[in-house]
C-alpha cells in the first residue's frame, strides 16, 4: 500500500475486502464492501455486487457523455507521509498493510493530540443499532425497519438512496457516509425511494448509536482491559448507595488474558463504580467504556468497586494490542 | 478467505464482466496470496496488479476500473 493514495482510497482499513468502481480520471463512482460487527462478509453478496456493477457501468456511460459532474479530489496522502506508519512499516522493512495503516494512523493521531476516540476507534457504526435490516442481495433495500428507523417511517421495500444528502448506491457507500456522521449528531436524514417517489426520513439517533464492538479491531491506542460489563439502572445504583448519575456497572465476563497478563483480578458480579476516583462521565455509561475513552493503552489506575457488598479498591493495568507487530 | 473462494465459483460475476467488458484491476493491498492468480486463471479475468498500467489501459479502452483492496484479518 506504500504507493496508494489513502486519501483518495479512503475506507475503514478493517475491511477484509473492499472495492472501488472508478474511471481512468480516478473519479470514484461507488464503493462495494463494508462489514458488520460479527463478520467481515455480512454485507458481501454476489447479487448485490452484480447490481452495483450494472449501476456503475451506467454511471460510467453518463460520465463519458458529460452527464455526470466531476468530483473533487482530496489532497493526496501516502502512508509514508504519516510518521507512525512509516516507522512501523517501511522503516522496518515491513509491508504497508491495510490494518497497519488503520492502526498506526490512530497512533499518529494520539501523538498529535488529534485522536477522537468516538470517531477513530468506534468506526463504522452498525445500522442495525437504529433498526435498519437490509435485504442484502438487493443492496440498499430494507428488509425490516425497527426502532428509530421504523419510528421515522422507514418501511420494508424502501430503497435507500441518500444519507444526509450524499448519494449512496451500495452498503459500502452507506457505511462510509454513516461513519462520517459526527458522533454528537442527534439526527440523520435518510432518503428512500418508495414506489417511484423520493421520501426523506429524519431518523433520531439513540444514545450510543456510534458504539461498535472493537473485538475484531487491533487498535494500538485502545486500552485492552479484558472484561465486559453492563450499566446498572438508577434503582440498582441507589440500592447499592452509589451515585445514580454515575457509570457504575457490573462485570459480566472476564477474559483469561486478564489473569495471564496479570492486569487485574476482577470477577463477574463485581460492581465498578469509580476509576481513579471519578464516578461519572458525560458519555460513558460503564466503567469499561470510561476506561476506553479516557485511559491510554499501558496505563495503570485504581478502580473503586463493590465486591460481595463491600467497598474496595483494585489496581488495574491495561495493555495494547497491535496488528502483526 | 471464504468469500474470495465464493467469488471464484459464481458465474454471474464473470458474465457481467465478459458481457459488459468491465476492466478489472487488482490493486495489491498487501498480501497477494496464491488465490488471486488462480482467480484470474480459472475465471479468465484479466487482473492488473500495477495501478498505473491499469489507468493507462482504462484510458486506452474507455473502460471503467474495478479496484480491489484485499486484506487478511
Amino acid at each position: 500500500m506504500d504507493d496508494v493514495d489513502i486519501a483518495l482510497f479512503d475506507y475503514d482499513r478493517y475491511n477484509t475486502l473492499y472495492y472501488f468502481l472508478m474511471n481512468a480520471d480516478e473519479q470514484i463512482y461507488m464503493r462495494y464492501g463494508g462489514r458488520g460487527p460479527m463478520s467481515p462478509i455480512s454485507y458481501l453478496d454476489l447479487s448485490s455486487l452484480e447490481a452495483a456493477l450494472e449501476q456503475g457501468l451506467d454511471l460510467h456511460q453518463q460520465y463519458q457523455k458529460g452527464e455526470l459532474a466531476k468530483a473533487g479530489r482530496p489532497q493526496p496522502l501516502f502512508p509514508r507521509d504519516i510518521p507512525a506508519v512509516f516507522e512501523g512499516t517501511t522503516q522496518k522493512g515491513r509491508c504497508v498493510e491495510c490494518h497497519l495503516i488503520g492502526d498506526l494512523q490512530n497512533v499518529q493521531r494520539q501523538r498529535d493530540g488529534k485522536l477522537d476516540r468516538l470517531a477513530h476507534m468506534y468506526r463504522s457504526p452498525d445500522i442495525k443499532t437504529i433498526g435498519i435490516d437490509l435485504d442484502i442481495p438487493k443492496g440498499l433495500v430494507i428488509a425490516e425497519a425497527r426502532a428509530e428507523a421504523q419510528a421515522a417511517g422507514m418501511k420494508p421495500g424502501d430503497r435507500m438512496t441518500h444519507l444526509n444528502g450524499a448519494r449512496v448506491w451500495t452498503f459500502g457507500d452507506l457505511q462510509y457516509q454513516y461513519d462520517k456522521v459526527g458522533r454528537d449528531a442527534k439526527q440523520i436524514r435518510i432518503t428512500v425511494e418508495r414506489k417511484g417517489d423520493s421520501v426523506d426520513l429524519p431518523i433520531t439517533l439513540p444514545d450510543y448509536w456510534w458504539w461498535t464492538d472493537l473485538t475484531y479491531r487491533q487498535l494500538s491506542v485502545e486500552p485492552r482491559i479484558y472484561f465486559k460489563s453492563r450499566p446498572l439502572g438508577k434503582a440498582e445504583k441507589r440500592r447499592h448507595g452509589l451515585n445514580p448519575r454515575g457509570f457504575a456497572s457490573q462485570v459480566t465476563a472476564v477474559e483469561g488474558f486478564a489473569d495471564i497478563l496479570k492486569l487485574h483480578q476482577l470477577k463477574p458480579g463485581d460492581i465498578v463504580f469509580g476509576v481513579d476516583g471519578v464516578e461519572r462521565d458525560d458519555i460513558a455509561n460503564t466503567a469499561e467504556l470510561f476506561i476506553k475513552l479516557h485511559k491510554n493503552a499501558g496505563d495503570t489506575f485504581m478502580l473503586d468497586l463493590l465486591r460481595d457488598g463491600k467497598r474496595t479498591k483494585m489496581e488495574v493495568k491495561t495493555t495494547s494490542v497491535a496488528y502483526r507487530k | 478467505m471464504g468469500h474470495v473462494v465464493g467469488l471464484r465459483r459464481v458465474p454471474s460475476l464473470r458474465h457481467v464482466v465478459q458481457v459488459r467488458h468491465v476492466l478489472f484491476v487488482l490493486a495489491a493491498c498487501f498480501v497477494l496470496s496464491s488465490s488471486i492468480p488462480l482467480l484470474a486463471q480459472s475465471d479468465e479475468i484479466s487482473w492488473f496488479t500495477n495501478y498505473d498500467e491499469a489507468i493507462r489501459e482504462a484510458k486506452r479502452t474507455g473502460k471503467p476500473i474495478f479496484l480491489e483492496f484485499r486484506c487478511e484479518s
